[in-house]
């Protein structure tokens, strides 16, 4: 599986001139970037110095909106060439047009069935001006959106002054479980995803999106996940804007169940060949807009409760 | 099995989600939403919902909740997709 990874962040941010750097290190070169700008006239893949070959310009509109099976198709032909040995590469960056919304980027990445073949979710990187970033996340509903989705938080312009407290205050309110980077990344870790606990697991809010955590020390029912999730999809529909744990399944001691949504979709289960930790707990990350606190456990709860009756015999 | 009390506390998120102004009373004959009345049912049912207009038997809190938003009135919910 050939990881794809996205990078977004507001208008100015500096996503080019991020990919132009990573693209110079020789840890990163081998990388296909797909570049989405929304204007009449494209400048960005211009600045991305890159091989013609694996440099891919979509610029008939913004990727969140109107170019979803444009992005599937393009996924697929690097695909192709690649199998053909015409090119080469070993991940995928997406750069996003500034206002960009996420989510139905990674719908794409995750509902077409010929994409999940071949390309994995990789991280959803997310870069804020460290300058004006605050002032961007207070006047922007799509900035504050990008804040949110984000598997990694990386500040830009640093060279330029420090990070504020307000501006790191604003980032957490939004997004307390993706973790901020503010110097000179490194490429190998800068994509890295997965399953991330908030430092404290009470629910964090800011602007109407916040994170709550669910941990369970008791295994779960497979049946009850499933409902769960599936009522979560009914109930939050597009406020529910990311989900992702680990969990413990009762059919499955051994091997944790990797779950991933967003919104109302839903990947298939992963499952890694082992726990990661000695912490065997269910931990399930939601991070959503306007979704009442206790919510998404007290439904769980309450299907839990149901379920093992029912495996019980009530 | 799911208490009253936390039965009455995930209405009440829902309500909240939902956007709707009602609240949840405890009743004598069971839990108040508005015009509707939550009561518990017997196996192999778990809820009944009765309203003005019409009354339902649901095997399932999932089953409850879109059973409610059904009888408030709130547009049908988001079908997951995988």
């Amino acid at each position: 599986m050939i990881p794809v990874s996205i990078v977004t962040g507001f208008l100015g941010s500096g996503k080019t001139t991020l990919i132009s750097r990573l693209l110079r290190d020789p840890r990163f070169a081998d990388t296909a970037v797909i570049v989405n700008e929304f204007g009449d006239i494209a400048l960005d893949h211009e600045l991305i110095a890159s091989s013609d070959e694996t440099l891919v310009q979509l610029a008939t509109g913004c990727l969140c909106c109107a170019m979803r099976s444009d992005l599937a198709t393009t996924l697929l032909e690097l695909h192709r060439r690649r199998a053909a040995r015409e090119i080469s590469f070993a991940r995928v960056l997406i750069e996003t047009s500034g206002l960009a919304d996420p989510a139905p980027i990674l719908h794409a990445l995750m509902t077409d069935a010929a994409v999940n073949e071949r390309f994995a979710i990789g991280a959803v990187l997310t870069l804020v001006d460290a300058l004006l970033g605050e002032q961007t996340l207070a006047r922007h509903p799509e900035a504050r959106r990008q804040v949110a989705f984000a598997d990694r938080i990386l500040f830009s312009k640093t060279d330029l002054g420090p990070v504020a407290g307000s501006l790191r205050e604003a980032i957490s309110a939004l997004n307390a479980i993706a973790p901020t980077i503010e110097t000179s990344p490194d490429p190998a870790t800068l994509f890295v995803a997965g399953p991330r606990l908030p430092p404290d697991p009470a629910a964090h809010h800011g602007g109407g999106i916040g994170a709550t955590t669910v941990v369970r020390t008791e295994p779960l029912p497979a049946a009850a996940l499933t409902l769960w999730l599936q009522a979560l999809a009914e109930h939050c529909g597009a406020r529910l804007l990311r989900l992702k744990g680990l969990v413990d399944l009762v059919e499955m001691p051994d091997q944790p169940a990797v779950i991933h949504a967003v919104q109302h979709v839903i990947a298939p289960l992963d499952w890694l060949e082992r726990w990661p930790s000695a912490d065997r707990r269910t931990r399930i990350v939601l991070i959503g807009e306007r979704i009442p606190r206790h919510f998404p456990a007290r439904l769980l709860d309450a299907i839990i409760s149901e379920v093992v009756q029912e495996m019980r015999g009530r | 099995m799911i208490t009253d009390a936390e039965l009455r506390a995930l209405l009440l998120d829902c309500l909240r989600l939902w956007e709707r102004p009602e609240t949840v009373i405890a009743e004598a004959g069971g839990l108040r939403v508005g015009d509707c009345i939550i009561r518990r049912a017997q196996a192999p049912l778990r809820w009944v919902l009765a309203s003005a207009a019409r009354t339902r038997a649901v095997p399932s809190v999932v089953a409850l909740l879109s059973a409610l938003r059904s009888a408030l009135g709130v547009e049908p919910g988001t079908r997951a997709r995988t």
